[in-house]
């Protein structure tokens, strides 16, 4: 079977509501900045093919501003969960009452 | 044998997304990630996008994973392995379904417009270094210089916000 | 092999100059910080403060370099990422002068300074930083640019909300901040990448063409659009996406809360009119003849009323005046919406005008809260009894910003309300003006309980009522704010008919 956009766009798609879904249903901060990651990086796929698709660079240089983008959101909500977990030796956003209300 | 590096390295990829997510463990789930990214840098490399799947490696599997497991383990202890209450697995369908149902819908139109066949094969330098550097450099050089502020950003906001105020060397 | 590079013409700089020097003030703020740390606190604050004053008489020397062409159709920079035009025009002074108002206000609060005045001098850095980023989001007509510039202002907020801890809570807003932001950025991504596979294109105008061709489904673009929509609204504080803006405003300094309350909202409208504007309404007043299948007007309508009732409906039962200025300030959001319904010309310099008068009197009564909390330590209602007649003058202004905020005439919030309602008026659209004039009756108790407390309650037996001591800079800087909420109330057509033009000479 010929592998066509449509096959890298519900690859995509699949990820992007895998990612989601953990989003929504974990409870662990730090697995929640990872399943960002993952929507990035299906966003990153969808861009790629279409690059492909239109044959125009631009896809990939949005991919790479991407790359850089998920490494500063990445640092700083660490930085950010560090500093709560130094106060409150836990990273769970269910403790984290005010979070959740 | 394209198809089947795509079967390959998407159900691969998928199910390192679904173990990320399934896992427990911060630790065991952010391994899950280091080898979905990996088998997305395949992906990369089947789209003609050579220099993006060698950046996939070593600045997502490498350099941001990196970071993630490195705070894991700094502030590893109990309350980082388990989570009390996660969301019970028969509830699952129910989150997963509507945003599904909506990518599906999205795709399956974009399908209607006869957006599915490639268009000619892509040239020899598509994606490759000197590709994206001309762009990088040429039409997106503004860009390249907004991200740069965008690091300087994030390295000056990791460490006001890591910062012990009580260590600092001036107090 | 040899590369082909295509570098854009540089001279295109010259018209970037503000942002340029805003970024070079905060490396100079930054660094200098650093050299004197905890010695001399005022350098970071005078650097910024020049910074700001030198970027702002560039960007003025600019808008009126352009006015006087009589075409101020915009000067793209760099090929087609940028362009500076009548509107970015506009919103580069806008964000100058929040961030100068808001710079001056917040050396003597201490909140920010501290009490021994410690170095804080990041926050000055990051505000002037965050002014250049703001600029460049009113600027972008580009997804990409479009998308980093967002990041920049969304990454320089989660770090001013984070590293000035005043509590636990306000480190646990803050990480709720960056989480939900992550996400809705991310989910705002995957409509743009979807746009960029329908259209084939990353510039403004080459969406609009490819619009143009009807090559588009319509219900593809209906749902990117919601994606979309979705990212813009979190950076706005609209409601299903406003959870953040309560706590994040409750728990950062107040001086922070309020540049959160103007700056960030005022640059994601101005990114939202030039995106929709140009791409759907093909930069004419056609309205949305592009994407007839899609119902925009009910879609934002709906929007806007959901975020006016609940900032509204919420607002009533706060008892921390800071809690509910975020809320207010939810509201207020509402009703700029309510010019975005139709993506008219008209509706849109109506939203211009309404950020205007907005910023000036958000900031005002965010700068009240700074100034008593120095001496009370305190943002609870009940502390403020009789606080009016212990400092009469400052007492006075905050009554000017809450009855503009009301919308009370003759103040420069009627005025702005009054824009935006005939705008809608003007279309037919009744049952929206209703409920926002209801909602307008509404934030009357709410306001006016301030105004009660601070004036009419008689305090308990016992209560200090020594007179509060001011700092001579925060009179100066509420007046500067007061006095053009008023004239703005009684002269306003010089500025309507700058937002206008503003909008009549956005570049496509």
């Amino acid at each position: 079977m010929e592998i066509t956009l449509t096959h890298y766009l519900l690859l995509a798609a699949a990820i992007f509501v895998t990612g989601m879904v953990g989003f929504i249903v974990r409870r662990n901060a730090i697995v929640m900045l990872m399943c960002v990651e993952l929507m990035l990086s299906s966003v990153n796929i969808v861009f790629a093919a279409f690059s492909r698709f239109h044959l125009d660079g631009g896809g990939h240089v949005f991919v790479l501003m991407n790359f850089a983008v998920a490494a500063a959101e990445a640092a700083i909500g660490l930085a950010i969960l560090v500093e709560i977990f130094r106060r409150r030796r836990t990273v769970n956003v269910d403790d984290l009452k005010t979070l959740m209300e | 044998m394209e198809g089947f590096l795509f079967w390959f390295c998407g159900s691969l990829m998928l199910l390192g997304s679904l173990m990320t997510v399934t896992q427990r463990s911060a630790v065991v789930s952010a391994v899950w990630l280091i080898f979905a990214f990996i088998c997305a840098a395949g992906i990369f490399a089947l789209l003609n996008a050579s220099f993006l799947a060698v950046m996939q490696v070593l600045v997502y599997a490498g350099a941001i994973m990196v970071l993630f497991l490195f705070v894991i383990m700094m502030l590893q202890g109990p309350e980082l392995e388990g989570e009390r209450k996660l969301l019970k697995l028969p509830m699952w369908p129910a989150v997963a379904v509507p945003p599904m149902a909506i990518a599906v819908m999205i795709v399956g139109y974009l399908q209607n417009k006869g957006l599915t066949q490639w268009g000619p094969d892509a040239p020899e330098s598509f994606g490759g270094p000197n590709h994206v550097a001309e762009l990088l450099l040429g039409k997106y050089l503004l860009a390249f210089e907004l991200i740069s502020i965008v690091l300087l950003v994030a390295l000056i906001g990791a460490l006001a916000i890591g910062k012990d105020e009580r260590k600092l060397p001036w107090k | 092999m040899e590369l082909n590079l295509n570098i854009p013409s540089w001279s295109d700089l010259r018209f970037w100059l503000p942002e340029a020097i805003l970024c070079i003030t905060f490396l100079v703020a930054l660094l200098g910080d650093l050299v004197v740390r905890g010695r001399r606190t005022w350098v970071p604050f005078a650097v910024s403060v020049a910074g700001l004053i030198t970027a702002g008489a560039y960007a003025v020397a600019a808008m009126n370099h352009g006015l006087d062409a009589g075409q101020f159709q915009g000067h793209t920079i760099m090929g087609s990422l940028m362009i500076v035009d009548g509107m970015a025009g506009f919103f580069r002074l806008l964000f100058i002068f929040a961030s100068l108002v808001t710079v001056l206000f917040a050396w003597t609060s201490e909140e920010i300074m501290g009490k021994r005045r410690e170095n804080k001098g990041e926050f000055y850095a990051l505000t002037v930083l965050l002014t250049a980023a703001m600029m460049v989001m009113a600027e972008a007509r580009d997804l990409l640019m479009l998308f980093l510039s967002m990041e920049a202002v969304g990454l320089i907020s989660y770090v001013m909300a984070g590293y000035m801890r005043t509590s636990l809570r306000s480190s646990e807003a803050s990480l709720k901040y960056v989480l939900f932001g992550a996400v809705s950025s991310a989910i705002m991504l995957y409509g743009m990448s979807l746009l960029y596979g329908m259209t084939g294109a990353m510039e403004f105008d080459g969406i609009r063409n490819a619009l143009i061709s009807g090559t588009v489904d319509p219900f593809a673009l209906l749902v990117v659009v919601v994606l979309i929509l979705a990212g813009m609204s979190y950076k706005i504080a609209a409601v299903p996406f406003h959870y953040w803006c309560p706590d994040v405003y409750e728990g950062a300094p107040t001086p922070v809360s309020a540049i959160f309350s103007v700056g960030p909202k005022a640059a994601g409208f101005a990114l939202m009119i030039r995106f929709f504007y140009t791409t759907f309404a093909a930069g004419t007043d056609a309205g949305t003849q592009l994407v007839q299948d899609i119902n925009w007007p009910l879609l934002v309508a709906v929007m806007s009323v959901a975020t006016m009732t609940y900032g509204n409906l919420v607002a009533l039962r706060q008892t921390n005046v800071k809690r509910m200025l975020a809320y207010s300030s939810i509201a207020h959001v509402g009703y700029l919406l309510m010019g975005f319904v139709l993506l008219s010309s008209a509706g849109l310099a109506s939203i211009l005008f309404y950020l205007l008068v907005y910023t000036l009197m958000n900031l005002g009564a965010f700068f009240y809260v700074v100034a008593i909390n120095n001496h009370l330590k305190s943002e609870e209602l009940s502390d403020y009894v009789g606080i009016g007649f212990r400092a009469p003058w400052a007492g006075a202004m905050m009554v000017i910003f809450l009855a503009s905020l009301t919308g009370v005439p003759p103040f420069a919030g009627f005025v702005g309300k009054f824009y935006l309602f005939t705008a809608v008026l003007d279309k037919q659209w009744f049952w929206l003006a209703i409920v926002a004039a209801l909602n307008s009756v509404v934030s009357l108790y709410y306001y006016f309980k301030v105004v009660r407390a601070m004036f009419l309650s008689t305090p308990a037996e016992g209560t200090d009522m020594s007179p509060l001591k001011l700092h001579w800079l925060q009179y100066v800087v509420l007046a500067m704010l007061a006095i053009p909420t008023l004239a703005l109330g009684l002269f306003f057509e010089e500025f309507k008919g700058l937002a206008d033009m503003a909008i009549g000479m956005m570049g496509g």
